[in-house]
């Protein structure tokens, strides 16, 4: 791309905007109209009920369902909705509400019966809607809420003949590319503002089933506005027709990651204090989720697209780049471990060590196996105050923690090792044991960084722009026995840190209860 | 360094002769056309030895589009000199391009000069460490802008960004700012809370007159209390 180039960019989006309007449409579903009714009622009914877990077993795909149609053209018996194992489960869950909640057990058992009906027939509304609006001569984007449907979302546009629409994120959506139309499923309220307060198409369809509301708020972002400041076209003329009553949007329902992080932390069993570390949880683009350790000098692997596809250099810096953890926000690509390589850093500096890697290796683990079993006995508050009694000047319990885990390699400080060792009884092989450690951390600096210039230089091959309509990419990395790394784009993270066993930490896992099968 | 030796007509123009090698050793010398003056700096003291040979690079003028921009001699003089006018905080590699790789130009009787705000803005992280600066970039990631003392102060400090503003405007609170926030960015809306709480706190309004400002620009403009 021209430098020329690069500021006409910035130009045409302002053009953008002072065109951009907003058409509505709405489609009649009055099937899934009257099932999304009983739902809603249901839900009201039950109260405080609704959040217990049997509940939301029953509550929770149903309501899911109905978002992903509203918000898809994807049919109704669609195979990502694996509706007839949806359905099995679901008579399962209610065939004991007569006996555990039986003023419930008719309305359940009918609202199951609507949603059997409608499912199979495979009705697709949306879709029909959507091919009246495309104009085979302009470039017609399809938002999608979700990138994880996007595959399926293709194929059936393939399937009518809609090849001319492409599916894009809202992320694609902060760019600079101005599209002649773009059409939005459901609700607008389940997007980003920017989409509609700075748009980057000229037309933007609206497609709502017709009980949904349309209805769109951009406040302005300053408190001294005023009619000199100008907010885009189409935020002014839905300003004009806002009314103000708050709209409950029922059918996206946000993860609550302190309750999630706090469940799944308090579910892993923990032998040991010092196996366990300070964890925020990042919810990820694809539906997965991670832990990530949250210290104060905690850092995390990141891709930052807009980087250079070299190392970093005094004047810009990397793609690849390691941030500190306070850094990471909803975003930002985080790189995970996700082949079965195992851990690549301990494969290559044992590479590096050579034929000494054995012997290396077991004298560290010699004297932290010595060090844990003096936890064990005396605890951990015992086993510092005795390492700062024999000349340690940072053995806080943190500290020993670290120097425990076998992430970490060795104290910085000669005299914290010299008073581990002394308190083991193996003071007699202080300068053997740190002459190894010293050589294994140098050996994990470098394979750190040779990882990090291999990773580096599969990520310069990648084409971002497909890691940014996506939010997630795989990078295989055969040379270095590190099975594969994926890039994920941070959805949400928890406020709130949890104790985590380190084995779990940097690990994507997926949460059926919080994100239903599809 | 070199001793001015006197001036000489060299193709139609005048120059003034600075010789930086010893005569003995070739008396090797420029020739400083009078426009480019300015690039010779006169010594407090003297008089100096010549070296026999001379190391180090010659000082790098303005460019043609930053002499455009700053038209007048006195602007162009008071550039030579690092002034730290302005540091920019936000996403390094992003500025870089909009710096340093991105075209402008500007038309001065008649005749158009190319250049990037690279020439106009003098960032220091992008330009050689012997070179006069005017701003300086200080990275989103960095930990923190306490390296900015009252001596090494610039006259106002640029956020590109909400992320940027965020994490690092309570180290600013007695420097003059400019937020520049972007609609698409996640924590649009929280950065303009921030800087709605500080327009309540205001002192008093200070009124910008924009005569083209695009549409969906809003814009925010107050005195605060240091």
């Amino acid at each position: 791309m021209s430098a020329a180039k690069n500021f006409s960019l910035p130009t045409e989006i302002y053009d953008c905007e002072s065109v951009s309007e907003l058409v509505r449409n709405s489609v009649v579903f009055p099937e899934l109209a009257s099932f999304s009714t009983g739902l809603r009622r249901l839900r009201s009914r039950l109260g405080d009920e609704a959040h217990q877990d049997y509940w939301r077993a029953f509550l929770r795909p149903l309501f899911r369902y109905v978002f992903v149609i509203s918000s898809t053209p994807l049919s109704t018996n669609n195979a990502v909705f694996d509706h007839i194992g949806l359905i099995e489960r679901l008579i399962v869950h209610l065939s004991r509400i007569s006996l555990i909640y039986p003023s419930f057990a008719e309305e359940s058992h009918t609202l199951l019966n609507s949603f059997r009906q409608i499912v199979p027939h495979g009705l697709n509304p949306l879709l029909l809607s959507i091919e009246g609006l495309t104009d085979s001569d302009s470039e017609t984007q399809l938002l999608v809420h979700e990138m994880r449907f996007a595959k399926q979302i293709e194929e059936t546009l393939q399937s009518r003949d809609l090849q001319t629409i492409s599916p894009v994120s809202s992320n694609q959506l902060r760019g600079e590319s101005c599209y002649d139309s773009l059409i939005i499923l459901g609700k607008p309220s389940w997007y980003p503002e920017y989409v509609f307060s700075a748009p980057r198409a000229r037309t933007i369809h609206v497609v709502t089933y017709s009980w949904l509301s349309s209805k769109l708020r951009i406040e302005p972002a300053f408190v001294t506005h005023s009619r000199e400041h100008s907010l885009s076209r189409i935020s002014e003329i839905q300003e004009e027709h806002e009314d103000e009553g708050a709209f409950e949007d029922e059918l996206l329902t946000e993860v609550d990651l302190d309750a999630l992080s706090e469940k799944i932390s308090t579910g892993y069993n923990v032998e040991h204090e010092y196996d366990v570390a300070d964890a925020l949880l990042l919810s990820l683009e694809g539906g997965s989720f991670v832990f990530i350790e949250a210290g104060e000098k905690s850092k995390v692997l990141i891709i930052d697209p807009d980087g250079e596809s070299r190392a970093s250099s005094g004047k810009t810096t990397s793609r690849v780049q390691r941030i500190p953890v306070s850094y990471v926000e909803p975003g930002t690509y985080v790189l995970l471990r996700t082949g079965a390589g195992g851990d690549y850093i301990i494969v290559l500096a044992d590479r590096l060590l050579g034929r000494n890697a054995s012997y290396v290796r077991s004298t560290q683990e010699h004297w932290k196996e010595m060090l844990r079993q003096e936890v064990n006995k005396r605890g951990l508050f015992a086993v510092s105050v005795a390492l700062l009694d024999m000349g340690s000047i940072r053995a806080q319990e943190p500290n020993l923690r670290n120097w425990i885990s076998r992430k970490n390699i060795r104290p910085e400080d000669k005299r914290d090792f010299t008073a581990i060792l002394k308190l083991t009884g193996l003071e007699s092989k202080l300068d053997e044991y740190w002459r190894n450690a010293q050589a294994l951390t140098r050996a994990h600096l470098r394979a750190g960084a040779h990882s990090r210039r291999f990773l580096l230089t599969q990520v310069a091959k990648a084409d971002l722009h497909e890691l940014e309509r996506a939010g997630t990419m795989v990078f295989e990395l055969p040379e270095i026995d590190a099975g594969s790394m994926a890039a994920y784009r941070v959805m949400s993270i928890s406020h709130v840190t949890q104790k985590v066993p380190i084995v779990k930490l940097e690990q994507p896992f997926k949460n059926e209860d919080e994100l239903w099968h599809v | 360094m070199g001793v001015f030796a006197g001036l000489t007509d060299h193709r139609g123009s005048r120059c003034a002769v600075i010789r930086v090698n010893r005569k003995s050793d070739g008396g090797g010398s420029h020739l400083i056309r009078e426009e480019d003056s300015h690039r010779v700096e006169i010594l407090a003291t003297g008089p100096i030895d010549l070296p026999k040979k001379q190391a180090g690079t010659p000082i790098q003028g303005m460019s043609p589009f930053g002499k455009a921009f700053f038209p007048s001699n006195e602007m162009q003089l008071s550039r030579r000199k690092s002034k730290f006018d302005c540091l920019l905080v936000g996403p390094i590699n992003a500025l870089h391009r909009e710096i340093e790789e991105t075209s402008f130009a500007i038309k001065r009787s008649g005749r158009v000069y190319e250049g990037t705000l690279g020439d106009v803005l003098r960032v220091r992280r992008f330009i050689r460490r012997d070179e006069p600066f005017s701003s300086d970039i200080a990275r989103m990631h960095g930990h923190s802008l306490d390296y900015l003392n009252e001596d090494d102060k610039p006259s106002f400090v640029l956020f590109d960004g909400a992320k940027a503003f965020i994490r690092l405007h309570t180290q600013t609170r007695t420097t003059n700012c400019v937020v520049i926030l972007d609609r698409t960015e996640n924590s649009f809306r929280d950065a303009a809370d921030v800087l709605n709480e500080n327009y309540l706190r205001r002192v008093s309004d200070k009124h910008l007159n924009f005569t083209m400002l695009p549409k969906g620009v809003e814009v925010m403009s107050f005195y605060e209390r240091c």
